[in-house]
């Protein structure tokens, strides 16, 4: 599959404070890519790089396969951006807003059409854009992204400061490009519920450093499921157990067994109970994709360990 | 081509904005302040100076309202409204995305910021000239001869024009380069007062020198004793290397 976004071993830091750490991301032709990560983490940095709006410290980013700064101008034909709020002139109506940026890309009129029916303003084009709702207007700043038809569309925290009916309306939107118009979609936001709804690849920054990379599925993999034990004889069973599913942490008479996907818990009960040992009670729980994000994100762990989704 | 996508884009985002309006206010105030001050005073008002000619006078007070005054105001206001409609909202991010050169933004500004104070001039211009045909009917006993002065008229405020091209690139530099409204307008009202003790002193002191950037226009109105070709030439060459400068500067700056 064809990669329209590579990005290999950046850098950027601002001053001191590093923001981008050796980052390394790849995205497919034709997915939704969600790049999500908490408030800080250089999710913005690393797609105004990706965007040529700043520069790199170290590292390379190609897009549609070729560097960016060689092909900058032939390369941003090509993609449709709507960075944190949509940039909109309030003085202005939606239509007119639409044909500013129109010029821009020296497009035909009738995109203008086009991408108003996409984000469905058609009928509110004429109205002066300060009237809009904020729903409104963030729809205007996707069909402001959709102009010229792109075919990487970069959105950056699209849903910010929407109500939860304004969240509905852009996701579903978001959710259609792909098979509509034939989009590929970078999408960035802090909230992992809002992205896996509409994503078929994920990556994970925390800390400007890269935690996950793979698809949806890849993550669910990762995100193992627990064990909880409690017996009578916690050390013989702990030395039983080692080494046969995953870690295991004793705390009391309890063992906690971080444990693959494909390890049986009634297995684990014949087992302690063949050795003699009895099992007063046995937990499996299966930790959401929003804890296994928390988890990810809330510690650092090196990047090795987790970049092969 | 470019180029001219991107002042057709400049343009549409100046319609309904008060940096447009202020094309036709700024001059217009300038002119009723000349029709108030030659109404209230005596006809030989106009004759200051050794100036014969009633339209020259006219166009003279004109002109130093707007030269001393008015137009390194209006200067410091249009940029700051022209960079602003692109710094409010931070649009810079869209647009720096978009698949144009960067340098068309700054250019296409300045194209517009001179185009606007060419147009506030030439509206000045055509409210002396009306100015001189109300002027009769207050005052009974003004009389404003025929033929009306162009050729001279029109050279005095295209020069004025002309000598306000390097204070309005260095106020545009300023104004691209911090999204500040107030750095921009503080910059441009200081500059004003300097200039303003900068031709007081000149007239104070006879060769005093008169070349601080904002006074420069006020040459016209003392043309006697400077080469305003030679400062034309000069500021103009300075103005293009200040737009050359900011331009590059604009081209290098990240947009955060």
């Amino acid at each position: 599959m064809e990669t329209l976004i590579q990005v290999e071993d950046v850098w950027k830091s601002y001053g001191a404070t590093a923001a981008v750490c050796g980052l390394n991301l790849s995205v497919p032709a034709l997915s939704v890519y969600g790049f999500l990560g908490p408030n800080g983490a250089g999710k913005s940095t690393t797609i105004r790089m990706v965007l040529g709006l700043q520069r790199p410290d170290r590292g390379a980013i190609s897009l549609f396969g070729s560097p960016l700064q060689d092909e900058r101008i032939a390369n941003l034909r090509r993609i449709g951006s709507l960075v944190e709020s949509p940039s909109l002139y309030l003085h202005l109506t939606g239509r007119e807003n639409l044909e500013v940026h129109r010029r821009y890309l020296d497009v035909s009129k009738r995109c203008i059409e086009d991408a108003l029916a996409t984000v469905d303003l058609t009928s509110v084009g004429d109205r002066l854009v300060r009237h809009y709702s904020s729903g409104m207007k963030q729809r205007l700043g996707v069909a402001q992204a959709l102009l010229g038809d792109p075919e990487l569309l970069v959105l950056d925290e699209p849903t910010n400061g929407l109500d939860p009916a304004g969240i509905h309306e852009v996701r579903t939107l978001i959710r259609s490009l792909p098979d509509r118009r034939g989009v590929t979609v970078f999408l960035s936001s802090h909230l992992l519920a809002e992205v896996e709804q509409v994503a078929t690849h994920l990556a994970i920054i925390s800390q400007g450093r890269l935690m996950f990379e793979g698809t949806r599925e890849g993550l669910r993999r990762r995100s193992q499921q627990l064990i909880v034990v409690e017996v009578d004889q916690p050390e013989r069973a702990h030395a039983l157990l080692s080494g046969l599913c995953g870690p295991v942490a004793r705390e009391g008479g309890k063992l906690r067994i971080t444990a693959d996907d494909d390890c049986e818990p009634a297995r684990i009960n014949s087992m302690l109970v063949k050795e003699g040992i009895a099992v007063s009670r046995l937990t499996v729980q299966h930790p959401t994709l929003e804890e296994f994000f928390l988890e990810l994100t809330s510690s650092p762990v090196s990047e090795k360990e987790y970049a092969a989704g | 081509m470019t180029l001219l996508r991107v002042l057709h884009a400049e343009m549409l985002k100046m319609k309904r904005t008060i940096a447009l309006k202020m094309v036709l206010l700024a001059p217009l105030v300038v002119v009723l302040l000349v029709l108030f001050i030659t109404s209230q005073a005596p006809f030989g008002a106009l004759h200051r100076n050794g100036i014969k000619n009633e339209w020259i006078g006219l166009a003279n007070l004109g002109l130093f309202f707007w030269a001393l005054l008015m137009m390194p105001l209006y200067v410091t206001l249009e940029s700051a409204l022209v960079a602003g409609l692109d710094h409010s909202e931070n649009h810079w991010k869209s647009l720096l995305a978009r698949p144009v050169p960067r340098w068309t933004f700054p250019v296409t500004k300045l194209i517009v910021l001179m185009a606007m104070t060419a147009a506030g001039t030439l509206v000045l211009l055509c409210g002396i000239l009306i100015s001189g045909a109300i002027l009769p009917k207050i005052q009974p006993e003004v009389h404003f001869g025929l033929p009306v002065p162009w050729r001279a008229m029109v050279r005095d405020y295209a020069q004025v024009l002309g000598l306000m091209f390097l204070p309005l690139t260095i106020q545009q530099w300023v104004s691209l380069r911090w999204k500040s409204f107030s750095v921009a307008t503080s910059t441009g009202i200081v500059a004003t007062v300097i200039a303003f003790f900068a031709v007081a002193a000149s007239r104070a002191v006879p060769g005093w020198p008169q070349y601080f950037p904002w006074a420069l226009p006020m040459l016209v109105l003392v043309k006697q004793s400077h080469n305003i070709a030679a400062t034309l030439a000069i500021s103009g060459g300075l103005g293009l290397l200040v737009a050359a400068a900011s331009c590059r500067d604009f081209c290098r700056h990240e947009v955060t």
